[in-house]
């Protein structure tokens, strides 16, 4: 052995004979903050709104909780109010599923032509998706208000109108108008996902369809549309999760009404729990909605498992 | 100070999968040892249980006399390089080199003076401020070996630190490897599937199969005397050739029959003791086979393929007689007894025979093939082990 | 590569596209600018017809900001948001890190449990949340409300960071255990400054989520003095139906900040967005 002047510099390094914690705890130690905050703020409150489902509390005294089975379902079943909140969500998640994949598929081939000008409507429909649905609320409150709305003093212009009429105050519009609301706030966020979706289209694939002749909207049909699928299947999770827990511009722009026109799932379950005191029905409602959802969930996986 | 001791270490995997059975060996302070032996053979798990990567499910495992199962690696003192060379991707050369030093909270001064040493030493000065991505596969490769040796640790270990280069680079790196081990003579195990890798570097050789250590000795001992039929069918290139043979005659030398040709050889003394009727196993190296024209003495084979090169060249031939039956060391894998529906592919087995370029016949052609009787190994013809 | 992702449009078709492009954005803008509009009109012009204020009332922000306190809301906004955003990211780096480099007995099963979260409604939690932070003394409390945000975005976070973790080699952490390192360090000397791209996915996500949120804090806030801007806003409908001048200008006034930061990061916006949703 010639000249080793690393082995013979400075101090060795000092051998500790520290035992080692199990590889398993130190992994259990680092994902305990988040299994404790989620298990102690999600996973119990979705214990305990099943348990207090199948109970008369309201709110206050714990002595004076009843246990009712399944009363509250069967009530649910019943009521003439759930009826129309829950048909009006379904309305309501159909209505904006549908039209949201179609305006957002169809953005994203306008904007993938690169034409001038697709830039800027890209950056223009990401906007309201910043915004708070409270906000979102508001300004189509605001443009759909019966006296100095800007829809009638457009409608009024072109002579369509003569007298105003209060969009958002009339139950033949009201739902729809938040239908539109929220399609107009999440259109360019489906436009993204789906422009996102695009440009992973396989180029060889679509070569391959301009050599064997194919026309453009047999490209489109048989290589563009098969290739976004999974897009297509997100974006729709997306909106009926979304549709079903639909809360916020509702409150804001209608409060469920006119005259339960505009009622969905969880306004009514804010109702029962926050202004009625009827805990146990709102758990049920809350019962609803999860139920929904998860069955939403993997209603798509089993789809896309056949795809 | 580095040395490494394993005494029965073995890992079974959950389902059963056995990853290391029951290895002893032992790598002495500043030794070059290989680990070698085909891919899932479990040499780099034994590797990454001496590194504390993996766990141990049974025996035990020490350096320097101090048992290391429940030593977190950080505190093995041992460095490792790893086939992907595993930079820090956002680090600097410098600062990879010195990130370890870091940790252990060396002095300014004192980390400056090993990494640029280990710069000089690696000849990565004037890449100090790159990044990886900035750097060719040989260039990261030395980058790794600087990460290692400025920890001046007890032991490296080297995970197939070669094999992601191409072949010109990977000679280079080859004899670089062996020079500063030279330099620095801190204990060191290689793993490698190379079994020309495991030659030129090891001072001792452990040859690895199907997680069980088949034999550990030195390069010399592995080809010439290897200790079963697969450490003689892994070493050496073209593989050795094994032919199926019975003892007709015993006494001092065995006469052994090949089909019509008979072998005189004289085996190791204290091996098995062989009687008339046993069969053998000859193995013969294809350094060790000639050639004559046909109607010689040897046994009767035609050429089936030549592969021309400088200064010697190897022909592929069958034995002309069917009953002489070619084995190979897959066969002991599987168990020793040849499966029927095998009986097609074993026609088609070949020998390999060098001969320098200037005499090799001509391919289609009947030969007499003279095997050297003395430089031929036997082994058991049921377990594969040497006799 | 996406040139062809439709068959290029046709040149002669190119200057309709963008007349299209233009018209729709200016529909989609009209719900903005009206309100924008509205914000500078006064309080009686609100009530007539037309589209421009007929005399700009630029002093309608100074009022709204004073009467309604925003300076307060965006005060409790920025704390609620910064504060839940930073420990989501903290947190779910390190659960995702053990969930993908350090698998322990079980983690399989917590995991698929944890992303059960990202399709539970947080507004079907509200009546046992406001019991649980009324019983742990977060009842009101702007920190309370951060970690309820925290709790909500953990499962997507969790998952946009497994799935950046698992293309990390697992040899660059063993690199690290060998070098020296914790756990902990390798996670925030390796892996961290590697992350970048999956920490802002992850940012862009809660921050938006987080500073928009409403019925969370509806229900979880009482007092006005800790109102977050939505609900601040929210307060304020139905009560003045008059100003609603100036609820216009103070709506203006809240989506200014995120219009900002999306202006400056655009890129990284509409990324993040599109990661967050499609990587699930």
């Amino acid at each position: 052995m010639t000249a080793a002047p690393l082995a013979a510099a400075g101090t060795p390094m000092v051998r500790r004979f520290r035992r080692r914690a199990s590889p398993g705890a130190v992994g259990l130690a680092l994902a305990a903050p988040t299994l404790c905050i989620f298990a102690g703020l999600v996973a119990i409150p979705v214990a305990s709104v099943v348990v207090t489902s199948f109970t008369s509390w309201t709110g206050f005294d714990i002595s004076g909780i009843g246990w009712l089975g399944i009363e509250n379902y069967a009530g649910l079943l019943t009521d003439p109010i759930f009826l129309k909140a829950f048909a009006n969500t379904l309305i309501f998640t159909v209505a904006t599923t549908v039209l949201l994949n179609a305006v957002g598929l169809g953005l994203a081939l306008l904007v993938n032509t690169r034409a001038h000008g697709t830039a800027f409507l890209k950056a223009v429909l990401f906007l309201p998706v910043l915004l708070s649905p409270v906000i979102v609320g508001l300004m189509w409150s605001g443009l759909l208000r019966g006296v100095g709305g800007g829809l009638n003093q457009l409608l009024g212009f072109l002579g369509l109108i003569h007298q105003p009429v209060f969009w958002l105050g009339d139950g033949r519009f009201a739902l729809a108008a938040v239908i539109i609301a929220t399609v107009w706030q999440f259109a360019g966020y489906d436009m993204i996902l789906y422009y996102a979706g695009l440009q992973n289209v396989p180029d060889t694939l679509l070569e391959a369809a301009e050599l064997d002749g194919a026309r453009a909207w047999e490209k489109f049909l048989h290589v563009v549309l098969p290739a976004l699928y999974h897009v297509m299947s997100v974006v729709a999770l997306l909106n009926v999760i979304g549709g079903l827990r639909i809360f916020d511009i509702v409150y804001v722009m209608t409060r469920g009404g006119p005259s339960r026109s505009t009622e969905v799932l969880a306004t009514y379950m804010y109702e029962q729990g926050f202004q009625l005191n009827a805990m146990g029905v709102a758990s049920a409602l809350a019962v609803v909605l999860i139920v929904l959802a998860i069955g939403a969930s993997a209603l798509r996986l089993r789809v896309l498992r056949h795809v | 100070m580095g040395s490494i001791t394993l005494k029965g270490v073995g890992k079974v995997y959950a389902g059963n999968t056995v990853a290391v059975n029951n290895v002893d060996l032992e790598v002495k302070d500043g030794e070059f040892v290989v680990f070698v032996g085909p891919s899932g053979c479990g040499k780099s798990t034994l590797l990454r249980m001496i590194a504390g990567l993996e766990t141990i499910t049974s025996g035990e495992i020490t350096i320097d006399g101090q048992v290391m199962n429940d030593v977190s690696p950080r505190d093995r003192d041992i460095a490792m390089v790893f086939q992907s060379y595993a930079l820090y991707p956002q680090m600097t050369v410098r600062e990879n080199i010195a990130f370890a030093l870091e940790l252990r909270k060396f002095s300014r001064d004192e980390i400056k003076r090993r990494v640029d040493e280990a710069a000089r030493i690696l000849d990565l000065s004037e890449l100090m401020d790159r990044k990886p991505r900035q750097l060719s596969g040989g260039q990261r490769q030395r980058v790794a070996m600087g990460r290692a040796i400025v920890r001046n640790p007890a032991a490296f270990l080297l995970d197939e630190p070669l094999s992601n280069l191409d072949a010109k680079l990977r000679v280079q790196l080859r004899a670089e490897l062996g020079r500063l081990h030279a330099r620095l003579g801190v204990t060191t195990i290689h793993v490698t599937h190379d079994q020309v890798e495991a030659m030129t570097l090891g001072s001792r050789v452990a040859v690895f199969s199907r997680g069980t250590l088949q034999q550990y000795d030195t390069p010399h001992a592995l080809y010439h005397a290897p200790a079963n039929i697969f450490v003689a069918g892994f070493i050496g290139s073209p593989a050795m050739n094994f032919l199926e043979a019975s003892v007709v005659g015993g006494g001092a030398s065995l006469t052994l029959a090949l089909g019509p040709t008979r072998l005189t050889v004289v085996p190791r003394s204290g091996g098995k003791e062989l009687s008339v009727g046993d069969r053998v196993i000859v193995g013969v190296r294809p350094e060790h086979l000639d050639w004559q024209p046909a109607g010689g003495s040897g046994l009767p084979a035609r050429v089936e393929l030549v592969e021309h090169l400088e200064p010697e060249s190897f022909i592929a031939v069958t034995p002309a007689d069917r009953s002489v039956v070619i084995r190979t060391a897959d066969d002991f894998i599987r168990g020793a007894a040849i499966d029927p529906a095998e009986e097609i592919r074993l026609e088609e087995r070949m020998l390999a025979v060098r001969v320098p370029a200037s005499r090799v016949p001509p391919p289609k052609t009947e030969i007499s093939l003279v095997i050297d009787a003395a430089r031929v190994q036997l082994f058991d013809s049921a377990t594969g082990a040497a006799i | 590569m996406s040139e062809l992702a439709l068959p290029a449009a046709p040149r002669k078709f190119r200057p309709a596209l963008t007349i299209g492009s233009l018209l729709l954005s200016i529909v989609v803008l009209t719900p903005v600018l009206w309100i924008f509009s509205l914000s500078l009109k006064t309080s009686r012009e609100t009530l007539r017809p037309g589209l421009l204020p007929t005399d700009p009332q630029p002093g309608n922000y100074v009022e709204a900001w004073n009467r309604y306190g925003l300076g307060q809301l965006f005060l409790n906004s920025a704390m609620v948001t910064v504060g839940s955003v930073i420990v989501t990211v903290m947190v779910s780096m390190s659960a995702a890190y053990a969930f993908t480099k350090i698998p322990f007995k079980g983690s399989e099963a917590l995991f698929s449990l944890l992303l059960l979260g990202v399709v539970i409604p947080p507004s079907a939690l509200v009546v046992p949340l406001l019991i649980e932070m009324r019983y742990l003394g977060l009842y009101d409390n702007r920190a309370g409300l951060a970690l309820v945000y925290v709790a909500f975005g953990l499962p997507i976070s969790t998952l946009v960071f497994r799935g950046f973790f698992a293309t990390i080699p697992g040899e660059l952490v063993e690199a690290a255990r060998l070098d020296g390192c914790t756990e902990l360090q390798i996670l925030w000397r390796i892996i961290a400054p590697m992350a970048k791209g999956a920490i802002a996915t992850v940012v862009i996500l809660m921050f938006l989520a987080n500073w928009n949120e409403f019925i969370l804090a509806l229900v979880l806030l009482r007092n006005a003095g800790g109102f977050t801007l939505t609900l601040g806003i929210n307060a304020q409908l139905g009560q003045y139906t008059s100003d609603y001048h100036l609820i216009a200008a103070a709506s203006m006034i809240a989506a200014l900040p995120v219009f900002l930061v999306y202006l400056v990061l655009q890129r990284q916006f509409e990324r993040g967005v599109a990661e967050g949703a499609l990587k699930s």
